[in-house]
């Protein structure tokens, strides 16, 4: 039997297999592939009446004012960097709540903080938004219940740019902790309650149950997050970074990553090519990251890799 | 073995959810992809336009044959709560006259430029929009967002032409072709403060005294001491116009207004930095508003009256007009000399966007809006009995039993449509507010560059690059949050490297071959 006949054998075989994947195949090839050939806007003077194939070339013009100023650079400095810390501190945080979940005695507490955690994650970042301005504003309840009753001076958060790079990660943490969290709790439950009656005859103490058992048998299900987080390191969350700090100008500074970037670039041009510009800038440089992110993972443990 | 298998399951589970997850958030991806599909639809779109144009040009004299068509119209402002009987009032005035219906869409100053920028970038079929030479009128001429409207005013709109000053058709041109029609209205500008009348007159200031913003400030401490819920004045980036300078295109660089026609960097200035000195001096001393930077929105403040004072743009009798806006007595303060420059003449017009399906009945009803009065002040004013009530042919009032401010439409839209000298005066405005205008218009000191517009197409990326700079610090600055000792030379800097001194110069050549043309 040669290949072709194996290739046509198996698509028979397994024809149901193939059917489920038809579906999310074409959304892929629609939604993900096919603008792709937009990308060329990047390289042409956009205007209305020529359209995607009639405006004429520009070059690498669009990409010149992003080179001029230091702001891409800020701007993919802290996209890394946030979403870096990000990565870190919700994975730590998580894993940390998870297990506390499982230890914890009372099932309906657990379920409690459980929701209760969970909950941030459904809000819309708009609201978030003003959640954090009803604690840092001016008025503030930070301000004015905290700040003030123990004698210190207000604190004009929306006015220092330092402040918001501990901001944004509570904030980020506090919204997506709970997702992080439910997803390790199900691999904890997932372990054999059989390893732990073992260890409680050896006389393992709760601490080094976690330790041994725990989080070794959560191993694998931690790579495959943080490698899926670190494949996005260069997408940063537009609504956290745009909306949380009310689009401050001041904030730029330490709250501008790529996609706030690329949509500012956008609205203060109104330029489609030169915003295309700085799309494909962001792509071409998340592709690389992701890239070599699958090239150490794939020299440290082979078969973690993606591909 | 099983335990195993079943790590696996349990991984093959988390990895399933998480690219589920992923693929959720793959969207908000997409919408920089989007260009790509609504280009793709914005060409068809334009297709069926000029497919419509043709079809339609024909039977356009024919009056019976005109289809019924919605027109919708697009400004800046806060959405009204009554626009539906407004909107039924003008539809039954239009049935004859046009058979057109409108939709009246008023957008949030605060999302205006953005959405118009997206409706426009991905081709959203709309016919009437407001646009202005300080709201990226060449821009977006230039991008061909506009419908080139020369042929059109001549051939749907002669009445509007024949009445109108003929220098604000030619000096809203660009290249000779006008792509909006200019509301006719006053054709300067003056600057100024307006001030909560109230307030002004329980601590019985001498407004007669007040001559600069220095003038102000022992007023402001007394509100700041006396009035811990008024703030005292509205810290915003508009505050800093007060320097005699004329802004060129949308990044920095002006000319003077003594008649220089040497354009430099307004914030390289000592006018600029003792403004901003002043601006910090005040915030630290408390009379902005909280987080100046960050809270840009002064309307709901100025509806409930908590403001003493703020810049306005001025023209004569602006202060009766924002007291019937926001329902308390507002007094206004002139501070600098009337003045003539091209932004005057283009600072409102009514363009048709290009993916407008109906270009000469949408030309008709800027027509109608600049000779039919009743029509007019429907858009403006509202509804008759509901809205306002007739004093007199020309004069109006609030019906019985409305409080001002609270009457369901006042959308502040008066100078964006038509011809303001239509507009009915409202009984607290002096019933010579047109003549005043037209003294007004006479009065004003013409700028050197009258009539030039400027082009930012050699220079886009620069200015692209300065704008982002500019966003930066602009709010910062101008509310005194960030240091002008220390955070202008940096500012200025930052620009200088971004290429403002090849923007500044490139105005300079565009002005320069303008005035020895004009010779």
């Amino acid at each position: 039997m040669n290949r072709r006949a194996g290739l046509l054998f198996n698509l028979v075989k397994y024809r149901a297999l193939f059917l489920m994947v038809v579906l999310p195949a074409a959304v892929l090839v629609f939604n993900n592939y096919i603008p792709m050939f937009g990308g060329i806007v990047a390289f042409k003077n956009y205007n209305f009446e020529g359209g995607i194939l009639g405006s004429p070339w520009a070059g690498l013009d669009n990409f010149k004012y992003l080179f001029q100023t230091e702001d891409a650079l800020v701007a993919t400095r802290n996209t890394v960097l946030y979403n870096g810390l990000f990565i870190v501190l919700n994975t730590v945080c998580a894993i940390f709540l998870a297990i506390a979940l499982n230890e914890l005695r009372s099932r309906k507490l657990a379920k409690f903080f459980q929701s209760s955690l969970l909950f941030p994650y459904f809000l819309s970042f708009v609201a978030v938004s003003y959640l954090a301005y009803a604690f840092l504003g001016g008025y503030g309840y930070i301000n004015k219940m905290i700040l003030e009753p123990l004698g210190f001076h207000d604190i004009s958060w929306y006015t220092e740019p330092k402040y918001w790079t501990v901001i944004l990660p509570l904030v980020n943490l506090w919204k997506n902790v709970g997702y992080g969290m439910v997803v390790y709790l199900a691999a904890i439950i997932g372990i054999d309650q059989e390893y732990y009656e073992a260890a409680v005859i050896d006389g393992a103490s709760k601490w080094q149950q976690i330790r041994k058992i725990t989080i070794p048998l959560i191993v694998p299900v931690i790579i495959v997050l943080v490698i899926l987080q670190i494949g996005r390191i260069f997408n940063a969350d537009f609504g956290l970074f745009y909306q949380v700090p009310l689009n401050t100008g001041v904030l730029y500074p330490t709250t501008n990553v790529i996609d706030t970037f690329v949509y500012r670039s956008l609205l203060v041009t109104g330029n489609v090519g030169m915003s295309a510009a700085a799309s494909v800038y962001q792509s071409v440089v998340g592709f690389v990251l992701v890239l070599l992110t699958n090239l150490i993972v794939r020299k440290t443990s082979r078969e973690n890799a993606l591909f | 073995m099983q335990r195993k298998s079943k790590i696996a399951t349990a991984l093959l589970t988390v990895a399933f959810v998480s690219s589920l997850a992923l693929t959720g958030c793959g969207n908000s991806n997409n919408g920089n992809n989007g260009n790509a599909a609504n280009a793709a639809e914005l060409e068809t779109g334009n297709a069926n336009a000029n497919a419509a144009q043709t079809e339609n040009e024909a039977p356009a004299d024919d009056k019976p044959a005109l289809d019924p068509v919605e027109l919708s119209i697009y400004y800046p402002g806060t959405e009204q709560k009554d626009v539906a009987a407004v909107e039924e009032e003008m539809n039954k005035l239009l049935k004859d006259k046009i058979n057109a219906t409108v939709k009246i869409n008023a957008v949030d100053w605060g999302n205006w430029s953005q959405k118009i920028n997206l409706m426009v970038a991905s081709g959203e079929p709309f016919d009437l929009l407001f646009t202005a030479g300080w709201d990226n009128f060449s821009g977006n001429v230039a991008k061909g967002a506009f419908l080139d409207v020369t042929s059109l005013i001549d051939q749907y709109a002669p009445e509007t032409k024949a009445q109108m000053n003929p220098e604000l058709l030619t000096g809203t041109a660009i290249d000779g072709k006008n792509y909006a029609v200019p509301v006719e209205k006053e054709m300067a500008s003056e600057f100024g403060i307006v001030l909560n009348k109230d307030l002004a007159d329980k601590y019985s200031f001498d407004i007669g005294t007040i001559k600069s913003y220095a003038d102000l400030e022992p007023m402001l401490q007394t509100i700041k001491e006396k009035e811990p819920n008024v703030v005292p004045f509205w810290g915003g980036k508009n505050n800093i116009s007060l320097i005699p300078f004329e802004q060129i295109g949308a990044v920095p660089g002006a000319i003077k207004k003594d008649g220089a026609t040497t354009v430099v960097d307004q914030w390289e200035t000592p006018e600029m930095k003792d403004m901003l000195k002043l601006m910090k001096d005040w915030n630290q001393k408390g009379y902005f508003q909280k987080d100046p930077a960050t809270q840009k929105d002064a309307g709901p403040f100025n509806k409930a009256g908590t403001v003493f004072a703020q810049w306005q743009q001025l023209t004569p009798g602006k202060d009766k007009v924002l007291s019937q806006q926001w329902g308390h007595p507002i007094v206004q303060v002139v501070m600098t000399e009337p003045y003539t420059t091209s932004g005057d003449l283009n600072g409102a017009m009514t363009a048709i966007s290009r993916t407008s399906k109906n270009p000469e009945r949408a030309m008709m009803l800027i027509n109608l809006l600049h000779t039919d009065a009743q029509l007019l002040n429907t858009l403006v004013n509202g509804v008759e009995g509901k809205h306002f009530a007739k004093a007199s042919n020309t004069v109006i009032k609030l019906p019985d039993g409305v409080v001002a401010g609270q009457s369901g439409y006042a959308p502040g839209n008066n100078y964006m449509f038509g011809s303001q000298f239509l507009n009915y005066l409202w009984d607290n405005e002096d019933p010579k507010k047109w003549e005043a205008y037209k003294a007004f218009n006479a009065s004003a000191k013409p700028s050197p560059i009258v009539g030039f517009s400027y082009n930012a197409e050699p220079v886009k990326n620069e200015e692209a690059a300065i704008a982002n700079i500019y966003n930066t610090y602009i709010d910062g600055l101008s509310t005194g949050v960030m240091d002008p000792d220390k955070d202008l030379p940096a500012f200025i800097d930052k620009m200088k490297k971004a290429g403002l001194d090849k923007v500044i110069a490139e105005k300079q050549k565009q002005i320069d071959a303008f005035l020895s043309s004009k010779k």
